[in-house]
């Protein structure tokens, strides 16, 4: 059974990318611009990593993880310099980021998760 | 041989050479025999005086009285002792004093008269002189020893004791203590030794109260001795006290003066003289010497080289064209001290001609070393203010960097997974997605590079408004759509202004920054800017969601330093600089309490 893998990000460039470097018969990517749509799926699809950027376009990326009531690995991504990470998130990626760093970390995660 | 005369030949000798007005009177009042004396006092000839009855050449208003003394005469007495008026022949009268003795057996009247008219015309003078004295003076009189023997009603009012409580005591009465034995046995040496003394005297009434007299103290002699003094005085009491009043005004002017470091100054154009009051001399650190007045090339050559020139124009133009001026220098003093003074002057006509400038000299020293080195302070903190902003743009600029970077970074990444399967179309695609990606990174660079540039002279180039607000909104966005604010722009094309658009833009920077700061907390967050053109001006109005600025902090938040923000957030120099950089555009930046939300208006000026 794959990954099931959300990214969240306002930047439809990102999440085009993002799902065509990662999506495999291994990882499920789904992508959101819209976080309220995303908050919607997460909560109802319960994936197992969620990736969340800091700054969207109505809430932010603390709002969002918040927002999302189930067990998935939230990792915050994010462009700024100063943001903190709140305990809601189990790791922080710094953009710009590599797509072969995010998959190791996609696969180490879900192996220590025992998600297969 | 020397004859003896025989006794009447003297009593005729005496008749005809006497000093003394001689005559005889018959009953009938009439002239028997007048000696030569009597003829050349009154001036009538022999004749006239024998032919005219005694009574007519007598004063109308002694007439009853001379009557009465011949009748008395007639009547038995023996002698008479009068004095009366007597017709001169010019109309004038003189003074005779009478004795007479009448002959029993004839009734002739034998007289001698002689002229007492000076005596009594000195004697008038004298006694005139008394009674002003004692009418119009504290007047006392005292025996050798001092004792009291005399005194007038004004010693009595001034001095509160009654004549009765006066008399038989010495001045010690009133001695108010004030006066030192010395003072007092000076005076009694001076007027013990027949020398008329004279000064103030502080003297104490029954009550208590203290008065001031000017006395002059004068001995009386009596054959050679001093009989008495007398002592005239006037009360001076007012004098002192308003003397007293005005020495305490002075004191006061001259310590409050001192306090506040003013000085003054009149010069006199005819000699150039100065006169300094003493504050002037000790800031100007002048020693004052008695008796010597400094002279106006002096004066002006108390100030640095730099600033001679300066005060020399300014003087000469107050005395030519009677210029008032006011100057801020700096005072070289004879003691080798430069510090910063104020001083002004102003041309005083008499008649419509200038005759004196006069001024003040203030020690601004402190004032304006505390100023300079404010100055200072605001241009190293404009410059780190300029820092700090460009700080806080580069952190919220930094994710409009790295979202293109990711983008950049992620497809170069598939590019290299796809490299042996991709087709030319999509690497063609992926490609420009990377160059369009750096293209957004190098705009906002461009817009960063204006910030970093450190231009010393201010460069003013025709721009276009739209193109500024556009820049600053660049700079800007990141910050609002973090925050999520709404923003909204409506422009006017092909508006251009002289400015320096760095500063322009560093001006709309702040205040968007401000705008997005006040309305961080507010449920509904937005910042309009709107540019509008009136017939004189091009304004920008920025408006934010917020409900104004309260009146009472209007007219503070120009000023450097002010701040509404936590210290960590601002350093209160934004609007300070905002507004000095308008100033030097000439163009205005104003509040509108008129709209309901927060609303700052820049005004440039279409001329410029």
């Amino acid at each position: 059974m794959p990954i099931k893998v959300v990214y969240i990000d306002d930047e439809e460039l990102l999440c085009q990318m993002f799902k065509e470097y990662l999506h495999s018969a291994d990882i499920n990517i789904t992508t959101f611009t819209d976080e309220l749509s995303a908050i919607t799926y997460c909560n109802e699809t319960n994936p197992d990593i969620i990736f969340i950027d800091y700054r969207l376009t109505q809430l932010n990326g603390t709002d969002v993880a918040n927002a999302i009531v189930n067990d998935a690995i939230k990792v915050l991504i994010t462009g700024e310099l100063d943001v903190d990470m709140e305990h809601c998130f189990s790791d922080k990626i710094q953009k710009p980021y590599r797509l072969a760093a995010i998959k190791s970390f996609i696969i180490d995660a879900a192996s220590s998760r025992c998600f297969y | 041989m020397m004859t003896i005369d025989t006794p009447k030949h003297i009593y005729e000798k005496l008749f005809s050479l006497s000093m003394d007005m001689m005559c005889v009177v018959n009953i009938a009042g009439y002239f028997q025999l007048v000696n030569p004396s009597f003829s050349e006092k009154l001036g009538y000839s022999e004749a006239e005086l024998l032919s005219t009855t005694m009574i007519d050449f007598i004063h109308p208003n002694d007439i009853d009285k001379t009557v009465q003394v011949l009748n008395q005469l007639s009547a038995g007495q023996h002698s008479l002792c009068f004095d009366n008026s007597y017709r001169h022949k010019n109309n004038g009268y003189l003074t005779l004093a009478w004795t007479g003795h009448v002959d029993a057996d004839s009734g002739l009247i034998y007289l001698i008269a002689r002229d007492i008219t000076d005596q009594i015309k000195v004697s008038n003078k004298l006694q005139h002189l008394q009674q002003a004295l004692e009418q119009e003076t504290i007047y006392a009189e005292t025996d050798v020893n001092g004792v009291i023997t005399k005194v007038n009603d004004k010693f009595c009012q001034i001095s509160g004791y009654s004549a009765a409580e006066l008399l038989g005591h010495t001045h010690q009465l009133v001695n108010s203590g004030y006066h030192s034995s010395l003072f007092f046995s000076e005076l009694w040496q001076t007027i013990s030794s027949g020398r008329i003394w004279s000064g103030a005297i502080k003297n104490r009434k029954k009550n208590g109260d203290y008065y001031f007299v000017q006395s002059i103290l004068i001995p009386i002699f009596d054959n050679n001795e001093i009989s008495s003094y007398v002592a005239i005085r006037q009360d001076i009491t007012d004098k002192v006290n308003s003397d007293y009043n005005c020495s305490k005004a002075l004191k006061i002017l001259n310590e409050t003066s001192a306090a506040a470091k003013i000085g003054g100054w009149e010069l006199e154009i005819s000699t150039g003289g100065l006169s300094w009051t003493n504050e002037t001399f000790r800031i100007l650190e002048v020693d004052e010497l008695d008796g010597v007045t400094p002279i106006l090339p002096k004066g002006l050559q108390l100030f640095i080289d730099k600033d001679i020139p300066i005060i020399e124009n300014a003087v000469h133009r107050a005395i030519t064209y009677g210029e008032p001026y006011a100057l801020e220098l700096q005072a070289s003093t004879p003691k080798g001290n430069i510090k910063w003074i104020y001083t002004n002057g102003k041309a005083n006509y008499v008649d419509g001609k200038i005759v004196t400038l006069s001024g003040i000299i203030q020690d601004i020293h402190e004032r304006k070393i505390t100023e300079i080195n404010y100055n200072k302070e605001k241009q190293k903190n404009s410059v780190n203010a300029k820092f700090a902003a460009l700080g806080e743009l580069s952190a919220s600029i930094a994710h409009e960097i790295n979202n293109p970077l990711g983008v950049i970074s992620g497809y170069a990444e598939l590019l290299q997974l796809t490299s042996t399967r991709a087709s030319a179309a999509d690497i063609c695609k992926k490609s420009d997605i990377i160059l369009k990606s750096c293209d957004r990174i190098s705009h906002i660079v461009k817009s960063l590079k204006k910030f970093s540039r450190t231009d010393e002279e201010s460069q003013y180039r025709v721009c276009s408004l739209q193109d500024l607000i556009k820049e600053a909104v660049v700079l800007t966005k990141p910050k609002l759509k973090q925050r999520m604010i709404r923003l909204q722009c409506h422009f006017i094309e092909n508006i251009q202004i002289l400015c320096n658009e760095i500063e322009i833009e560093q001006v709309l920077v702040n205040l968007i920054n401000n705008a997005i700061d006040a309305v961080l907390l507010l449920p509904d967050k937005w910042v309009d800017i709107t540019m509008a053109e009136t017939p004189n001006h091009y304004n920008i109005v920025i408006t934010d969601a917020g409900l104004g600025i309260p009146l009472a902090k209007q007219h503070v938040i120009f000023e450097p330093f002010f701040t509404s923000k936590k210290a960590s957030e601002g350093t209160g120099l934004g609007l300070s600089i905002v507004k000095g950089i308008l100033d030097s555009h000439d163009a205005t930046i104003s509040i509108d309490n008129n709209s309901i939300n927060t609303r700052f208006t820049i005004s440039f000026p279409k001329s410029v």
